[in-house]
């Protein structure tokens, strides 16, 4: 399906498309899918996720729809921009000889074809998020998707990957935690994704604490134990020298 | 400890830093061949492209054919350069292909070796039906690579001829196809001297 004539250049981005879904390993291997295929995956990346990133910013509408769509569409090339040599790492330790092409290639390849289910499926995102359901369920949805086109890329990706047995399983647990803590704390720097629909849009909240520390703070206070909220700025972006409390966020802005 | 004033400067150096990194990898992707959508997505993406500039790199041995090898690629690229073969032939295939034909050339160089160093000497008992087979193995694969060059030569004229008559011609398939002829040398070799192993 994917082998091309010059003659289907035109609709050559279609048929990229089609090897996506039908048979990723169809596209070629390694550095020959970058040279061949690497810009037109990398638009269906980020056109795809921007779709989505549109539809979940639906739930306020307004100025977060295209705030919503450039960040989703940040949200999923930040990993592969800053973690795939931790990636590639894991596999040379579990004795794997692979390439830096070869991880590009499987991170791109599997990245584009999650990305390519999130925008078919968000059209059914879209109907909830149209009929207004709860703000919390909207977050939890978005979530949902998130981890399902997840699934989606670990499976691909390692479909792409060299290797085989115990090696690999370990070598690609070890990549995809690496890419899944980048992509949780980019979601986190990255939000709000969801806005309440008469809240204030914003394209970045203020920076503060990090992903991990908010969720063992979700932890503690589902045990009972309220304390560890104080909202203080950390990071590169924050200011280091205050021990104030970052100005709390707006009400209704998640 | 860093002070709020100097926030916005470091990010801006760190962005600049990462555009300009992207800016000479594209460069040097556009110098390499590449076409100038992957040049300019490597500008914001260059993590993932720059690997694009390690290519596969031609052996450092030359053998008997590889002055045609080059004459018939420097030709074919020339063809392809022209404006109205425009986007016919992707240029990483024709690297490739080039790539896999000094390779074979660079096996016949050593064969070649091999041959005159056992001419040079008596033969051992029994070794003279393994000459045998590596001087028809060579002239084989030799004749193969002849074979796939000479067919970069018609590629040429493909491609004129698909200047004119549009979409019939398929010029891609026919390198592909110069490629997988060049890949079964080595299956079409080792099936000839299974016998003799």
């Amino acid at each position: 399906v994917v082998s091309q004539t010059s003659s289907d250049l035109p609709s050559s981005t279609l048929l990229v498309c089609a090897g996506l879904l039908r048979d990723p390993a169809s596209l070629g291997d390694g550095a020959s899918i970058l040279a061949r295929h690497g810009t037109r995956l990398l638009a269906i990346l980020v056109v795809c996720t921007a779709i989505v990133g549109a539809v979940v910013g639906s739930y306020r509408g307004g100025l977060q729809l295209g705030y919503a769509a450039v960040k989703l569409a940040l949200l999923w090339l930040t990993p592969l921009l800053v973690a795939l040599p931790a990636v590639r790492a894991a596999y040379r330790v579990c004795g794997i000889a692979a390439s830096y092409a070869d991880v590009c290639a499987a991170a791109l390849v599997g990245s584009a074809r999650a990305a390519l289910l999130l925008a078919v499926a968000s059209p059914i995102v879209w109907l909830g998020y149209s009929v207004h359901i709860d703000y919390h369920v909207a977050i939890l949805v978005l979530c949902v998707v998130m981890a399902l086109a997840g699934i989606v890329l670990a499976a691909t990706m390692g479909a792409l990957m060299p290797g085989h047995g115990l090696a690999k399983t370990l070598a690609h647990a070890m990549g995809l935690a690496a890419l899944a803590v980048v992509f949780v704390q980019s979601g986190w720097v990255l939000r709000p994704f969801v806005v309440r629909p008469r809240a204030d849009v914003a394209f970045l909240r203020p920076i503060e604490s990090n992903a991990f520390a908010s969720i063992a703070a979700s932890w503690r206070s589902a045990r009972g134990r309220y304390d560890g909220w104080d909202v203080r700025r950390e990071g590169l972006l924050a200011d280091p020298e205050s021990d104030a409390p970052a100005t709390p966020p707006s009400r209704g802005i998640r | 400890m860093t002070s709020p004033a100097s926030l916005p400067t470091l990010w801006l150096g760190v962005a600049l830093a990462y555009l300009a990194v992207g800016l000479v990898i594209a460069v040097m992707l556009e110098r390499r061949g590449s076409p100038r959508t992957t040049a300019a997505a490597a500008i914001a993406c260059w993590p993932l492209l720059a690997s694009l500039l390690v290519r596969p790199s031609a052996p450092s041995v030359r053998g008997p054919l590889g002055p045609r090898i080059d004459d018939a690629a420097a030709r074919l690229r020339a063809t392809m350069a022209d404006p109205a073969a425009d986007e016919l032939v992707v240029v990483e295939d024709l690297d490739e292909l080039v790539a896999d034909l000094h390779h074979a050339d660079a096996r016949l160089a050593m064969v070649d070796a091999l041959l005159h160093d056992v001419s040079g000497s008596v033969p051992a008992a029994g070794t003279e039906a393994g000459i045998v087979a590596l001087r028809s193995a060579r002239a084989r694969a030799a004749h193969e690579v002849e074979a796939v060059v000479d067919g970069m030569m018609q590629l040429r004229l493909s491609i004129g001829l698909r200047s004119l008559a549009g979409n019939a011609v398929p010029v891609r398939e026919r390198l592909q196809d110069l490629r997988a002829r060049l890949g079964a040398v080595e299956e079409m070799t080792r099936l000839e001297l299974e016998p003799t192993a």
